[in-house]
């Protein structure tokens, strides 16, 4: 009989000779995972807040030259309308959400970001107002729109994994 | 809840590509056992054998999405706790120390017609004394199952290196267990 013969014979005996810390391994894992989770959720917000700066702040800058005021202009009446169509759609999107489960700091960040937009949407709203010919701008602005509520939807998946995880943490007992 | 879910192989790689806790934590009790075993032959120290088993697992759940099924999930797993073991070696140590490439003039299959049969654990014992390099090539070969070919890919030695090593390694068995030996003989 050779070594290989013989080791592969009694293997079984030899992985008990070490006993397998499964409880102190997990822990370390587990505190990774939450800090990685943590880190990446922090990016992603930056991230999703970034484009949506990226795609309002130079509209606000536009020097846009004539100056009229339609403050009742066909396009700005285009745009009302878009904003209520998001705007419900956001708002039961909104209240769907169990932002609870979110981490308070987390929420707090994601809220004061959300105040934000809000403040340089009001800005870009009243340069629209003022435009003669403004179905870029309008454009820009539905996109906008729709990129806000793709961050909701992917907000909502965060909140359904983390509310998964919890009870998983609950339920797991080494 | 107890690990052992029913999920199918195929089930429990999306759900972990999906980053659910619960299925992460299936997979790591349906291997971590294998791993560490793996993992401590090769490094011999515990403490470097959780920390390199913890990091294996983090790469498996980051890494799941470049698993492709030309091989089986554990041997993946498998293969990926021994890069990181090997690459634990050599931070420890800067290089791999393999002995002259020079075969052992003698005694090296002698181990292997023992009548006798000896306490596994005396093996066992005997193969975690042995020096580092001889140390990984008989891990890999005799409880891994890789050949030579794959072992000189994995520690970026010679196939005859690898062989020479194996070799080596088993003269050394023999000259350590040879008190044992000579117990049971007598």
């Amino acid at each position: 009989m050779n070594l290989e013969q013989r080791i592969k014979e009694d293997r079984k005996v030899y992985d008990q000779i070490e006993s397998v810390p499964h409880e102190a391994m997990w822990a370390g894992i587990d505190q990774r995972l939450r800090q990685g989770k943590r880190m990446r959720r922090l990016l992603w917000i930056s991230a999703a807040a970034a484009v949506v700066l990226c795609l309002i702040v130079p509209l606000t800058v536009l020097d846009l030259g004539e100056r009229a005021a339609p403050v009742s202009s066909p396009a700005a009446e285009q745009l009302q309308r878009y904003e209520r169509q998001y705007s419900r759609l956001a708002t039961e999107r909104i209240s769907s959400l169990d932002m609870e489960l979110l981490d308070p700091q987390i929420r707090d960040e994601i809220a004061t970001e959300l105040a934000e937009l809000d403040e340089m949407y009001a800005v870009l709203k009243a340069d629209i107002s003022n435009v003669p010919n403004a179905e870029a701008l309008i454009e820009t602005a539905i996109r906008f729109h729709e990129r806000r509520l793709r961050i909701l939807e992917l907000l909502a998946k965060e909140i359904e994994n983390q509310k998964r995880n919890l009870q998983y943490d609950e339920e797991i007992q080494i | 809840m107890s690990a052992g879910q029913p999920y199918t192989e195929r089930e429990l790689i999306s759900r972990v590509k999906q980053g659910d806790r619960h299925a992460q934590y299936t997979l790591y009790r349906n291997y971590v056992d294998a791993m560490y075993h793996t993992v401590i032959r090769m490094v011999n120290h515990q403490a470097d054998a959780q920390d390199i088993v913890q990091d294996c697992f983090i790469k498996v759940f980051e890494k799941i999405g470049t698993y492709r099924s030309d091989a089986t999930l554990g041997a993946w797993i498998k293969r990926i706790a021994i890069n990181t073991a090997i690459n634990t070696l050599r931070k420890r140590q800067r290089t791999l120390e393999f002995a002259s490439d020079h075969p052992p003039e003698h005694g090296a299959e002698e181990i292997d017609d023992s009548p006798a049969r000896l306490d596994p654990a005396m093996i066992h014992q005997a193969v975690r004394a042995l020096p580092t390099g001889c140390r990984a090539v008989v891990n890999l070969y005799a409880f891994e199952g890789y050949s030579h070919k794959e072992i000189a890919q994995i520690l970026d030695i010679t196939e005859s290196t690898s062989k020479t090593q194996y070799k080596r390694a088993k003269s050394l068995l023999r000259a350590a267990l040879a008190p044992n030996l000579m117990q049971h003989e007598s």
